[in-house]
């Protein structure tokens, strides 16, 4: 090789300077960004869940845009948001969680979708002490030890249950079947479907039944062999196709019930308007009722050209950003260990009920107990640390699914 | 007494998809001595492609359906060209291993091309006929009326023509058949063609009956190589008899029994039937090396 010693020497200095200096620029950039409260996000911006998460993403932007307008929090701290794709895949999820936590050092990791991505994160934001809030409705998050990190806000499996028996009861149903895909979601819907119409005097057949079948005939006569009025779906969209298709072709009359994702503008379009009739869907919905929809509806609908309807986890995105922007002005503190045990008291029962980032604020600041009442939902976190939404149900009519308004619990 | 025998007619048309998705397997297995998985995945492409042309390019659905076929059946050949021929001369296992390839190419093909949300033929439903109290639908009488035909036509074939003698002289020995002059590069390639065609149609009757995904014919892997064995690997007649069998037990279990036991039937049935009769209903003894 041709260079000689002196070379390397003076080539070893110039490279010595240049990193000291890089090593100083590098501090006082990381010394002004202290300032900033660094949140994540990682919503599921492609694949399975990419109708919801651009949407939910484009809401938690607009929150931490409203803090930061209002002045910020802890006295002139601006929020800034690092967000990441979950791609809707577990693996893709925890690879965007470590770089989000590592390299960005949030303090949040909101908007998990799917109960795959945030019972794969959850771990991760545990050990490494961030805050976690999620769309996921698996019974597994109401269960485990979450200590405060971790947030369910889009109803469990149990309240969309509760809420397909609650509708079903309301609408006079004495007797129901209830199908139920073989794994834990489906169970669940079951036999809290079940617990709830039977409570209110109802029968209800549950037919478990395992997915990936070319033929669901046999699970369907069962269904029918009770002469229900009406029967209850927890599946998924290709299965449901499937039992509806069959339904039709037998011509029984009954009516039919399921969650949003099962029986959603995409069953309608795959079974035509003629078998998919009448059939009601379960879903959550926003807080109509909150006087800070309206403006955050025209907001993001006017942001994305997607209506607020479609995408109920935009509103709850929103939420999640508020919350945490409440809990740490509440707590005085922007590092998560310290906010996270403030999330129960700004957004639950008891406390004067607020609407607006800025009402919140101003009653934090004036030392009072507040209740943030969400765009999304009420943001109520029961003892298990999750949130219920609010529970809406549409009708499919002419080739269409239409909102009919909101179901009352 | 009603529900046992609709139940049974039920049975009979999941069992019939099934027969058409497996009578391939079998003559495949019959001439070339392995389970080609990669089977299962072309009635999956015959389901696609039949949708490419009746929802994209708005072609009559029979002559989609025509066109998937004989798409399959162009994958299929080729498939045995490019990878099963250069592979012949292996032992079955290595065959198996490369068809599982083949299986994971087409379906990732189909994931890319398609996606994996659900996709349906855009074709009118149907009420069931009925007849003193029992009730079939229409779809369900194509899909039997289909698989008879087909399978009327397989055994005149194999029985009655040129073709067939030579096709049975290939699989019961390939180097006499050699000698006494069989071209049996074309008899082979030929039943490759055939084999593949069905499974499109089997794909594509699947995809009328229910939802197209990626997974279409994977999920019929199982009860599609059941049947064979059950039947007797290499026969046709009891490839039939044997997807019919494991199609109304199923049917049956999850009336009489529990819908999730569906499988655990059959397979127990099988179980059973190959204790008493190892070489399956129909089966000659000694076909896999």
């Amino acid at each position: 090789m041709g260079i000689s010693r002196r070379d390397l020497l003076q080539r070893s200095a110039g490279l010595g300077a240049l990193l000291a200096t890089t090593a100083g620029g590098l501090r006082i950039s990381v010394a002004q960004e202290a300032e900033e409260i660094r949140f994540g996000t990682l919503c599921p911006i492609t694949r399975a869940g990419s109708i919801f998460g651009p949407g939910a993403q484009k809401a938690m932007e607009f929150a931490a845009a409203d803090v930061n307008e209002l002045g910020g929090l802890l006295g002139g701290r601006k929020i800034r948001l690092y967000s990441e794709d979950s791609q809707s895949d577990p693996d893709a999820g925890v690879r965007a969680a470590k770089k989000l936590i590592e390299v960005n050092q949030v303090q949040t990791v909101l908007g998990t979708w799917s109960s795959g991505v945030t019972m794969a994160v959850a771990p991760i934001v545990m050990e490494s002490k961030v805050v976690n809030m999620n769309f996921s409705g698996t019974t597994d998050l109401r269960d485990m030890k979450k200590d405060e990190w971790i947030w369910p806000v889009a109803g469990s499996n149990l309240a969309y249950g509760e809420m397909m028996g609650t509708y079903a009861i309301q609408q006079g149903y004495k007797n129901a079947s209830f199908m139920a895909f073989n794994n834990p979601s489906g169970l669940t819907l079951g036999e809290e479907f079940k617990r709830v119409f039977e409570a209110a005097g109802g029968t209800c057949n549950v037919i478990v039944y395992n997915p990936n079948q070319p033929s669901y005939r046999a699970e369907l006569t069962k269904a029918l062999s009770t002469n229900p009025e009406v029967i209850a779906l927890g599946s998924y969209l290709p299965d449901t196709t499937i039992i509806l298709k069959e339904w039709y072709a037998l011509g029984e009359p009954t009516k039919w019930i399921g969650p949003i994702w099962a029986v959603s503008p995409a069953l309608v379009d795959a079974v035509g308007a003629e078998a998919a009739e009448g059939i009601v869907s379960i879903g959550a919905v926003p807080n109509f009722d909150s006087p800070a929809y309206a403006a955050f509806k025209e907001r993001y609908e006017k942001a994305t050209g997607q209506p607020v309807l479609a995408n109920p986890f935009s509103a709850m995105g929103y939420d999640m950003v508020v919350t945490c922007a409440l809990a740490i002005e509440a707590a005085k503190s922007a590092v998560a260990e310290e906010f996270r045990k403030k999330i129960r008291a700004v957004a639950s029962p008891p406390g004067k009920k607020v609407y607006t980032i800025k009402e919140a604020l101003d009653a934090i600041r004036a030392g009072e107990e507040i209740d943030y009442e969400g765009v999304g939902g009420n943001m109520n976190f029961d003892e298990t640390g999750e949130a219920k939404p609010y529970f809406g149900y549409w009708i499919a009519e002419n080739g269409k699914l239409d909102f009919k308004g909101p179901v009352k619990g | 007494m009603q529900l046992f025998i609709q139940t049974v007619i039920d049975g009979i048309s999941t069992g019939a998809i099934i027969a058409l998705v497996a009578v391939g397997l079998s003559l495949v297995f019959r001439i070339s001595r392995f389970v080609n998985v990669a089977h299962v995945d072309l009635a999956t492409i015959g389901a696609y492609v039949t949708l490419l042309f009746a929802s994209s390019l708005a072609t009559p659905f029979p002559l989609a359906a025509l066109i998937g076929i004989a798409a399959v059946a162009a994958t299929g050949f080729g498939a045995y060209k490019l990878v099963y021929r250069r592979l012949r001369s292996e032992r079955a296992i290595t065959l198996i291993i490369a068809s599982v390839g083949v299986s994971f190419f087409l379906r990732y093909l189909v994931t890319f091309i398609w996606s994996s949300n659900q996709q349906a033929f855009d074709l009118p439903l149907l009420r069931a006929y009925r007849f003193a109290g029992f009730r079939i639908s229409p779809y369900d009488l194509m899909i039997i009326l289909a698989t008879l035909a087909v399978f009327a036509a397989l055994h005149i074939t194999l029985r009655y023509t040129a073709f067939g003698r030579s096709l049975r002289a290939v699989s019961d020995n390939p180097s006499l058949a050699r000698v006494a002059g069989v071209a049996s590069e074309r008899v082979v390639s030929l039943m490759w063609l055939i084999g593949a065609g069905l499974a499109g149609l089997g794909g594509i009757l699947l995809g009328i009956k229910a939802v197209l995904t990626p997974y279409l014919g994977w999920q019929l892997l199982l009860p599609a190589f059941a049947a064979v064995i059950l039947g007797g690997v290499g026969s046709v007649t009891g490839t039939l008899a044997g997807a019919l069998i494991i199609g109304i037990v199923g049917e049956l279990a999850a009336i009489y029994w529990l819908p999730t036991y569906r499988v655990a039937a059959v397979f127990a049935m099988i179980v059973l039937v190959l204790l008493i009769r190892p070489q399956g209903l129909f089966g000659a003894k000694a076909v896999a090396k």
